[in-house]
Formats: C-alpha cells, sequence, structure tokens
C-alpha cells in the first residue's frame, strides 16, 4: 500500500477509533440485544461479555508479540504461503463487506425512519457512501486523526443523553436482579463476544504503530472504554425503560433521548442524538470500508488501494439493498453479525496466530 | 500524464456547489407555514364510525400577537382565538389525520402536541391501549405529552380550553399539567403512563371535566359540601374534576385520578387520594393541608407538608403472599391557626393529628384500590419483585392475582419544622 511506512498512528487515535468501532452498536441495537439476552440482567451480561473478550484479546495478543509490525495477513502469509494469506485476507475483507453494507443499510433505515421520512433510501444512503469514498480517498491517517477529534465530542455526547435520563430511570427496573438467568446464558455470552467483533481492525493495524507495546496497551485501553461505554449504555437503559417493554425499543439510546425534559427549555435533546449519531456512522463506516479496501489490496498484492474505493462503493451500497426491510437487517445484525462475528476476530485468527507461533520458531522474526 | 479532472481549490469549491444544490430541495423539506401544529388531541367513542377525533390547532398569529403568551391579549379575544378546531370521525387516529387533510391548507404536524384527552366513556369501553400504541409507534407524538380523561366528551372538555392568563394554549397545558407543587393530580406524561402498564405497576391518568358551576348561586343549591365527613370536609382534595366549587370564566379543571388497570380504565379518584397517590409513589412535592383543630372541631389548622424522602416500602414473602410496610416520612410547616392555643410550644399534639389523618387517609386510599380497582396503582409490584431473583419466578408469583388480598400496613413520620413568621399566637385578632 502507498504510503503506508511512512505513516504512524498514536495511540490515543488507535483507542479512538477501537472506542467508535466497538461502540457504535450502541446508538443502534446494543442494549436492546443485551436485554433480549438477559432481561434486566443485561448490564451484567454485557459485562460478562467484556470480560470474556479482555481475556481473549489478552490470549491474542500475547500470540502476536513475536510479529512485531506485521498484520493478519502478513502472519498469514509467512506461515501459510500465497495460500494462506489469500484465504486470510478474504476471511476478513468479507467481514469487513458483510459489517459496512449491513451496518449502511441500518444507519439509512434509522435515519429515514427519526428524521427523513420521505427521502428514497437510495438518497440517503448516496450520502453516506459519498463520506465513505471521501474519506478512503483521504486515507488512513485522515480517518484516524478524524475518530481521535470526533470521539470525544461523540463521548460527551452520549454521556449528556444518559446524565439528562436520569430523572426518568428507576432503580426497581433492574430486579428482579438475575433479570431472564439461564445457563444457556454462558453459550450466547461466546456468542455475543461478536459485539467486540471490531477488534479484527486491531490486528490490520500493527504496521502503522510504533512497536508491540502500542498495539497491546491500545487494545486493552480500547476494550475497557467500550466496555464502559457498553455497560454503563444498557445499566441506563434498563433503569430507564421497564422490561419487558424495554424489548420494544427500535432506537433504545434515541428513544432515551426523546424522553429527556428538563423544565421547559431543555427539551428534544434528541436533537443532540442525531448529531452525534450521524457523525458516529460516518467515521464508524468510513473506517470499516477504508479497512476492507486496504485488507483486499493488501491480499492481492496491489501497490495502490484508491482505485478500488469506487467499485467496492458500488458493491458496498448495491450490497445494502439487499435485505428486503428493516426487520431483515435488524436480523441480520442482531442475529447473525453479533452472534457469528467472534468466529472471525477470536477464532480464525486465533488459529492462525497459534499456527504461526508453532511452525515460525525461528528467532528474528520481530526484527523481520 | 495530461490532467482531466479539477484538482485542488477548484475541485473542493465544485463539490461544495454540488452539495448546496443536492441540499436545498431535500425530499423532507417542509416550511414552518406549511404545517399545521395540533396542541392537544381528543380521542372519543365515534357514532358513525370506530373514533371521533378531535384536534384542537394551534394559530400562530393570534398566539403571536398576544405578546408571547403572556396575558396582556385577553387569551386570543382580541386579536382572533388562539386555537380552533377540528372534530372528525375516523376508523383510526392516522386515518383521521388522512382526511383533515383533505380540508387543511397545511400537513398536520403532531410534534407540538402538549396533551392527549379520552373521553371516559372510550377509556371504559374500548380501552386506550390501540390508540397509544399508535401513538407510541409514531415519531410526531412526543413522550411527554399530557393523558387526560374527560368524564364527558372530549371534543367538550377541548373546545372550553380558553385560558385566561395565557395566550398559548400550548404554555397553558405545560403549566397547569406539569407544575410539580399540584398535588390533586397527577403529573401523568405518555411516557410514563404507558411503561406503568407493566408486570409490576398500573397506570393512572389525570381526570378532567368541566366545571358544573357558573353562578355561585348554583354552588349554594347543590349543597357539594354537605356530603363529606368531619375531616374530608376540611379538606381541599376531596372534589373530582368537575365536582369543584368554583365559579370561573374558564370551564375546564382537573382534579383526581382516572385509574386503568391495563389499558382499560376502572375507576376514579378524588384530590386527596391522588395526594396520596403521589405519597406512595414518592414525587410528591408539597401542598397545604388542611386538618381539624384538636381542641377545637370547628376550626382549622393548615400546613404545608412536604415528603422529606421517597416512601420506605418493605415487603416479606410468606411463601406464596406477600406483606408489605409503608413508611412515610414527611415534615411540614405551620402555615395557619384558627383558635387561640398555642400550638407553637406543643407542635407534637398537632404532628400526632395530622400522622394519623395521612395514616388513615393513606391506608384507606391502598384499600380503595385493592378492593374496588384491584390494580396496583402504587406500584407495589416494583418492591414485591425485588424479592425475587429472576424473572421467570416473579411471573410464576402472579402478583396481579395477590394483589388484592396482600395486607398493606402504614405509618408515618411527620415533623412540624417552622411555624411562619409567628412564634408564639398570643389572641386577639
Amino acid at each position: 500500500m502507498e504510503m503506508q511506512n511512512r505513516i504512524i498512528l498514536g495511540k490515543w487515535e488507535t483507542v479512538a477509533a477501537l472506542v467508535n468501532l466497538i461502540c457504535t452498536k450502541i446508538f443502534l441495537y446494543f442494549t436492546r440485544m443485551m436485554v433480549e439476552d438477559a432481561g434486566t440482567a443485561g448490564w451484567m451480561f454485557t459485562i460478562f461479555i467484556g470480560l470474556l473478550a479482555f481475556f481473549l484479546f489478552f490470549i491474542l495478543i500475547k500470540l502476536m508479540r513475536r510479529f512485531e509490525g506485521k498484520d493478519i495477513i502478513d502472519i498469514a502469509e509467512k506461515t501459510g504461503g500465497h495460500f494462506l494469506k489469500i484465504v486470510a485476507g478474504l476471511v476478513v475483507t468479507a467481514t469487513l463487506f458483510y459489517i459496512s453494507s449491513t451496518v449502511l443499510r441500518e444507519f439509512v433505515e434509522d435515519i429515514k425512519t427519526v428524521t427523513l421520512p420521505i427521502s428514497p433510501v437510495s438518497y440517503i444512503m448516496f450520502f453516506f457512501i459519498l463520506g465513505m469514498v471521501a474519506g478512503s480517498f483521504l486515507g488512513i491517517e485522515a480517518i484516524m486523526r478524524l475518530q481521535a477529534i470526533v470521539v470525544p465530542v461523540i463521548a460527551v455526547g452520549y454521556i449528556a443523553i444518559l446524565a439528562g435520563a436520569i430523572p426518568k430511570m428507576d432503580f426497581s427496573y433492574m430486579l428482579p436482579i438475575f433479570g431472564t438467568a439461564k445457563l444457556s446464558l454462558i453459550g450466547t455470552g461466546i456468542l455475543r463476544l461478536s459485539v467486540f467483533g471490531e477488534l479484527l481492525v486491531l490486528f490490520l493495524l500493527p504496521p502503522f504503530l510504533r512497536g508491540y507495546d502500542n498495539l497491546r496497551k491500545a487494545g486493552y485501553a480500547g476494550i475497557i472504554l467500550s466496555l464502559l461505554f457498553l455497560a454503563s449504555g444498557s445499566l441506563a437503559y434498563i433503569l430507564t425503560f421497564p422490561y419487558p417493554k424495554s424489548l420494544e425499543s427500535f432506537l433504545p439510546i434515541y428513544q432515551m433521548a426523546r424522553l429527556i425534559n428538563l423544565g421547559r427549555f431543555f427539551e428534544r435533546i434528541e436533537s443532540i442524538f442525531v448529531f452525534i449519531w450521524a457523525m458516529a456512522a460516518f467515521i464508524y463506516l468510513t473506517a470499516v470500508f477504508y479497512f476492507m479496501v486496504y485488507a483486499f489490496a493488501k491480499t492481492a498484492g496491489l501497490k495502490y488501494a484508491r482505485p478500488l474505493i469506487l467499485p467496492f462503493a458500488v458493491l458496498v451500497y448495491c450490497a445494502a439493498f439487499i435485505p428486503k426491510n428493516i426487520m431483515e437487517v435488524i436480523t441480520l445484525d442482531t442475529y447473525f453479525l453479533n452472534k457469528t462475528a467472534w468466529l472471525v476476530t477470536f477464532l480464525f485468527i486465533g488459529i492462525i496466530l497459534i499456527a504461526a507461533n508453532i511452525f515460525n520458531t525461528g528467532k528474528g522474526d520481530a526484527k523481520e | 500524464m495530461k490532467k482531466i479532472l479539477p484538482t485542488g481549490k477548484l475541485a473542493h469549491l465544485l463539490i461544495l456547489l454540488s452539495t448546496l444544490v443536492m441540499f436545498y430541495g431535500c425530499y423532507d423539506m417542509r416550511e414552518v407555514d406549511s404545517l399545521a401544529y395540533p396542541l392537544a388531541v381528543g380521542l372519543d367513542m365515534g357514532e358513525t364510525d370506530i373514533l371521533r377525533l378531535t384536534l384542537q390547532l394551534a394559530s400562530p398569529l393570534a398566539i403571536g400577537a398576544g405578546g408571547g403568551g403572556q396575558s396582556g391579549g385577553g387569551g386570543g379575544g382580541g386579536q382572533g382565538e388562539s386555537s380552533s378546531f377540528i372534530t372528525i370521525e375516523t376508523p383510526s387516529l392516522y386515518s383521521g389525520l388522512n382526511l383533515i387533510n383533505n380540508i387543511l391548507s397545511k400537513q398536520i404536524e403532531m410534534s407540538h402536541a402538549k396533551a392527549i384527552v379520552f373521553s371516559r366513556k372510550l377509556a371504559e369501553t374500548g380501552g386506550v391501549g390501540k390508540y397509544l400504541h399508535a401513538i407510541i409507534r409514531g415519531r410526531e407524538f412526543r413522550p411527554d405529552i399530557f393523558v387526560l380523561v374527560s368524564n364527558g366528551p372530549a371534543e367538550d372538555y377541548l373546545k372550553n380550553v380558553k385560558p385566561i392568563l395565557e395566550s398559548n394554549p400550548s404554555k397553558y397545558y405545560e403549566l397547569l399539567l406539569g407544575k410539580s407543587f399540584a398535588a390533586f393530580y397527577p403529573n401523568m406524561r405518555l411516557s410514563d403512563f404507558y411503561n406503568n402498564d407493566s408486570d409490576f405497576s398500573q397506570p393512572v391518568a389525570i381526570l378532567a371535566d368541566l366545571s358544573k358551576y357558573n353562578e355561585t348561586e348554583e354552588i349554594r343549591n347543590s349543597k357539594s359540601t354537605d356530603v363529606f365527613g368531619l375531616e374530608e370536609r376540611y379538606s381541599a382534595g376531596r372534589f373530582t374534576a368537575g365536582d369543584i366549587p368554583i365559579v370561573a370564566k374558564q370551564k375546564n379543571e382537573v382534579m383526581g385520578m382516572a385509574v386503568f388497570k391495563s389499558d382499560r380504565m376502572v375507576g376514579t379518584t378524588n384530590g386527596v387520594e391522588a395526594v396520596c397517590h403521589h405519597l406512595l409513589r414518592g414525587d410528591y412535592k408539597y401542598s397545604y393541608w388542611t386538618i381539624p383543630d384538636p381542641y377545637d372541631v370547628n376550626k382549622i389548622i393548615v400546613l404545608n407538608i412536604q415528603q422529606r424522602k421517597r416512601p420506605d416500602i418493605k415487603v416479606k414473602l410468606h411463601g406464596d403472599s406477600a406483606s408489605i410496610n409503608v413508611r412515610l416520612d414527611l415534615e411540614g410547616d405551620l402555615i395557619a391557626t384558627q383558635s387561640h392555643f398555642e400550638y407553637e410550644s406543643d407542635l407534637g399534639i398537632v404532628e400526632r393529628v395530622t400522622k394519623e389523618l395521612i395514616r388513615k387517609q393513606t391506608a384507606a386510599f391502598i384499600k380503595k384500590t385493592q378492593d374496588e380497582f384491584d390494580s396496583d396503582i402504587c406500584g407495589f409490584g416494583r418492591y414485591v419483585k425485588g424479592q425475587f431473583l429472576t424473572w421467570d419466578s416473579w411471573k410464576k408469583f402472579d402478583w396481579f392475582g395477590k394483589y388484592k388480598n396482600t395486607p398493606v400496613n402504614v405509618s408515618v413520620d411527620f415533623k412540624i419544622r417552622r411555624t411562619g413568621l409567628i412564634i408564639k399566637a398570643v389572641g386577639g385578632i
């Protein structure tokens, strides 16, 4: 890829990107999904998933220690030659393609429902695609620097919404404390590791980071901060809407923002929500889209990724129209992506890393 | 390679200009003056169709002419009415809005609606759930709309909303129904009403009606105060909406609660019972209480009573049943005494009488919710479900099936903190 060797990303930029990539789903469906899984104990379930993800990341990052400066595609190539490189690259590309097209459609449908009910889906989607293409043309540095600037703004807006909804919260809503707890929740928890599926992007970042330590620290910080946001959102939602009414909300955090009514002058706070939501959506989709193009270009051994941006944009745009309606998009996202993404991020990457550690026993891997 | 596409500043300028062109005619563009804003929605049983829908539409020019909501304009009288009304018979709320668009030049926009009024007939027979679902699902209705039940037709109630001190009916609704110090009716908004219809609580709505008195003579003839006992006789909250002995230009009034069991109305309460409801839900702020003088039954003592903290509600499970202990923690200020007894030096007796009065009224109110309504509008279920570890075990307990026979004990802590500007009544005037 052009320029990549000259671009160095900071820790904060990486952490901000991870937080945005993992947490954007709070604005869509995450809190409702946790309530669907565990009822009033959704917040505890979130913490369980987060701790599980942290533990698995701890193992994966240990396995990466010997491959400083190499991303997962490089490691796959080193371990299994071109074949494994192509397999790994295509799996990563396909996963990011699926995420970008599904989430793009979901955001567009949400925008249509909430603010632009008359505008055609194609028209709204065009502006998202425009942002994704423009961001990708500007490259990884612009995308990541923007994350570093915008994520704090989004975080402040998000915290303001949670704080504003405090008067509407009722602690009795979180009872019974163990919710719909069943033993099968442990199995569901493993599937829901997919919530942290976007950690996949971190395994493409080592060439842009200054050393293994930065990668490790950014990963840990990203997971911890994400867990904080996810758990606080989940808890706030559970305290605001009684179960099982909390299963109804289409856009949980938006519904919370609509409830904010502080005197006669602080009403209609959801306009802030739409603003931060659109910002989060744009930088999320742009980052996922860029890394998809980047992964494909690297897999194909192309020197330049830019010529791929427009063709991939057309593909994503078309694929986003495949779901017939909003319910199908939610099913694809909640019941498929959020139950299977762990297979790529934790299992597939884990297998490659274990194989890499077994087969690459020679010294000096790091220096290479 | 020869450049065929513009670059640099020119490219940026072209992109900006193309964006402007794309945005100016956005599909969802709606001008403020092309919209009609209903301030209140009335729903009633239809005669020729399922539903009778009434909209109170804002007349922005008249409201503006009233001086931005101040009284100078005289309630929209001088510069024309501040609102106008449309009533239509329709199969559903949204099809009604569709039909209204056949006569109005402007498009209906519900995002400024402040109140939804159900007629008692509709609330009792048809239930309000199906309409509320439609409202909750719609993005235009806001969750902070007040929910009222009118004893008479909703149409009549809305048509009589003619604020005296406000030229803006929207502000009138917000100030009247949203005030924190009003204890005789609930501060019930759509989101609260909807969320209270749950597995552990039941909803209430604001009870509304038109005053039946036009002249003070009519109040005298009605002898409305004769039907009450001594303690109630002195209580300002003993009335329900429509019964308040008041003569005013403004005919609409709110007092008491409409009690629901799930989405169906099952009864009403008076203002005192609404106060008890506030106390038990923990959202009571303060109000004046009139109690009989302990030493002279013909005289009264007035107290300003506040809730010091949320009620302490303890639940005990006894196998397949529960018992509940409620402790209310209140404090108050002495506002007025009519007898010459020096209560300032013996506040204990006033505290004891007040405690007992509040305890009796609260216990009677709870009993009424059990025997007459069989509806847990106080939300005791919120505390009962805390005794269970999982949702399944809570559901199996069947709280609503047991509520009627659950013993509830009420105790009250009450302290008088201040005595106003007088610390010792010495008699005379």
